[in-house]
């Protein structure tokens, strides 16, 4: 359970995060969405302890302040891969495996999307999609409780992408509480079961998106939320 | 996470780290750099001695420079690798200490490499006696890197701007190299009727660039080419009190900045 007590951050005197209250239960599957510069990223890195934010942030009932040894339980996917490229997979893969107390791997996606077998390449010669590929890796690798993809499927192609989502669905299914976030709705809007929309910093909406749909009287959550944020205007 | 768990994470990162950094083609060139110019000086002079003297100022101008400008870029090129990992659960100073040492082995390597080669490549038979001339040389280029790495690291966390660290870090290299030997000079002139062998002693800790200088010429015994001030230095800095003034000095100003990077690097948001 990740659980967010009147959290609010702000940069220069720009309000990043405006008094969020959420709790995200466990084993739930939250898509977080919102316009540009809403506060998407900073809610993420705040869960990540990247941001020293006022208020309560408890993982697993547990304050996050000051302490790091909750990021076991956290599997993180950033937007972009940056790792140095020189590095080949290989030597990233274990590198990361050195970072974590767990030693009991999932390497389920690892063989799926093949990167068994570029190992030996080295960063610098791995495309834009593949380094995707090895960037969800490294999420799912630690088997964790939690899962924070940021833009998951982006720059991944049809295949690799269902993939991505069916891994998502069979791990949910175990149990596991995930966060993530999309500028494509329709990809996780039918997997997805709760919704989080940030606007401005501020918690506009949380709530199971049947409910939005039913709310909005629309079948797409695009629409829904188009329809939602005029609503609330 | 226990002492030893904390420090096997930092030589994991740190070896990584070393590794990427080692095949960089910046680090390549800092060494062909190094080796070029020790092969030259060798070359013309044929006398170790002697090419160590012209090395020196080379050491001086390029270690902190290259440092500075490395260590900054570095930094900013890789934030997000650095996020990536702060993700992780590791303790920040632990990635900070790493991203240091994964900075300072490769320039280290680089410049060791660089500077010794040639002169095992000249005469390996007194390679020793050779390498003992230069050994001051080595020690101040070795603290010059610290030094200036971690002032690299200070500035890239403070400054998320990539073009006010860049010009910082020129900055602090402009003043500690050029203008505040000019300051230096300039006080000394002024104040000529007064006796400034103390000041003169106390602004030269005070700028470890110049307290390199002292330690090289003071063991090359070029102090004699400095006149009165070279007197008043060989008598302060040529015994153990002070050889001890000059590494504690150099390592204070390694330490200061490295603390302060590792206390902003624990607050700062990403």
């Amino acid at each position: 359970m990740i659980k967010f007590e009147n959290i609010s951050k702000s940069f220069s005197g720009l309000k990043a995060l405006d008094d969020i209250n959420l709790i995200l239960k466990p084993k739930t599957f939250n898509l977080l969405v919102g316009p540009n510069a809403s506060g998407k990223s900073t809610l993420i890195k705040s869960i990540l302890g990247l941001v020293n934010v006022n208020g309560n942030l408890s993982v697993e009932n547990k304050n996050i302040r000051n302490t790091f040894e909750y990021r076991n339980k956290i599997g993180y996917m950033p937007q972009s891969f940056s790792f140095p490229a020189n590095l080949t997979v290989n030597e990233i893969l274990e590198l990361v495996k050195s970072l974590r107390s767990n030693k009991i791997y999932d390497e389920e996606i690892l063989y799926k999307f093949q990167i068994d077998k570029i190992g030996s390449k080295k960063l610098i010669n791995l495309s834009g999609g593949t380094k995707q590929k090895v960037n969800a890796a490294i999420a799912f690798l630690f088997d964790p409780e939690i899962l924070i993809l940021d833009e998951p499927t982006a720059g991944l192609d049809m295949i690799s992408s269902n993939i991505l989502k069916e891994k998502l669905i069979g791990e949910n299914q175990k149990g596991k509480t995930i966060l993530v976030t999309s500028h494509v709705f329709s990809e996780f809007e039918s997997i997805a079961e709760n919704i989080i929309l940030l606007s401005e910093g501020k918690l506009n909406h949380f709530g199971l998106i049947k409910d939005l749909l039913n709310l909005t009287n629309e079948t797409k959550l695009e629409k829904a939320l188009a329809k939602w944020i005029k609503m609330k205007n | 996470m226990d002492q030893n768990e904390k420090l096997k994470m930092l030589f994991k990162i740190s070896l990584f780290q070393t590794k990427s950094n080692i095949s960089s083609k910046w680090i390549v060139f800092y060494f062909i750099f190094f080796f070029a110019a020790s092969y030259v000086s060798l070359s013309f002079t044929h006398e170790t001695s002697k090419a160590a003297v012209n090395l020196m100022n080379a050491v001086l101008f390029i270690v902190p420079l290259a440092s500075l400008l490395y260590g900054t870029i570095y930094f900013y090129n890789n934030i997000d690798y650095i996020i990536f990992i702060l993700s992780f659960p590791v303790k920040r100073p632990v990635i900070y200490i790493s991203l240091f040492s994964g900075l300072l082995i490769p320039m280290a390597i680089g410049f060791l490499t660089g500077i010794i080669l040639p002169v095992l490549l000249f005469n390996a038979n007194s390679f020793l006696s050779d390498f003992y001339v230069f050994l001051p040389l080595i020690i101040t280029g070795i603290y010059l890197h610290l030094i200036f790495i971690s002032f690299a690291l200070l500035i890239a966390v403070i400054n998320e701007n990539k073009l006010l660290g860049f010009g910082l870090s020129i900055f602090i290299w402009l003043l500690l190299s050029v203008i505040y030997d000019g300051i230096f000079l300039i006080a000394l002139n002024s104040f000529a009727d007064y006796p400034l062998e103390y000041f003169s002693i106390i602004l030269s800790v005070l700028n470890p660039i110049d307290l390199s200088r002292i330690f090289i010429t003071i063991n090359l015994d070029l102090v004699t080419l400095m006149g009165y001030t070279g007197a008043v230095f060989h008598n302060f800095f040529s015994n153990i009190i002070g050889c001890l003034i000059i590494f504690t000095s150099l390592t204070i100003w390694v330490l200061i900045p490295l603390f302060l990077g590792i206390r902003f690097f624990n607050k700062k948001d990403f």
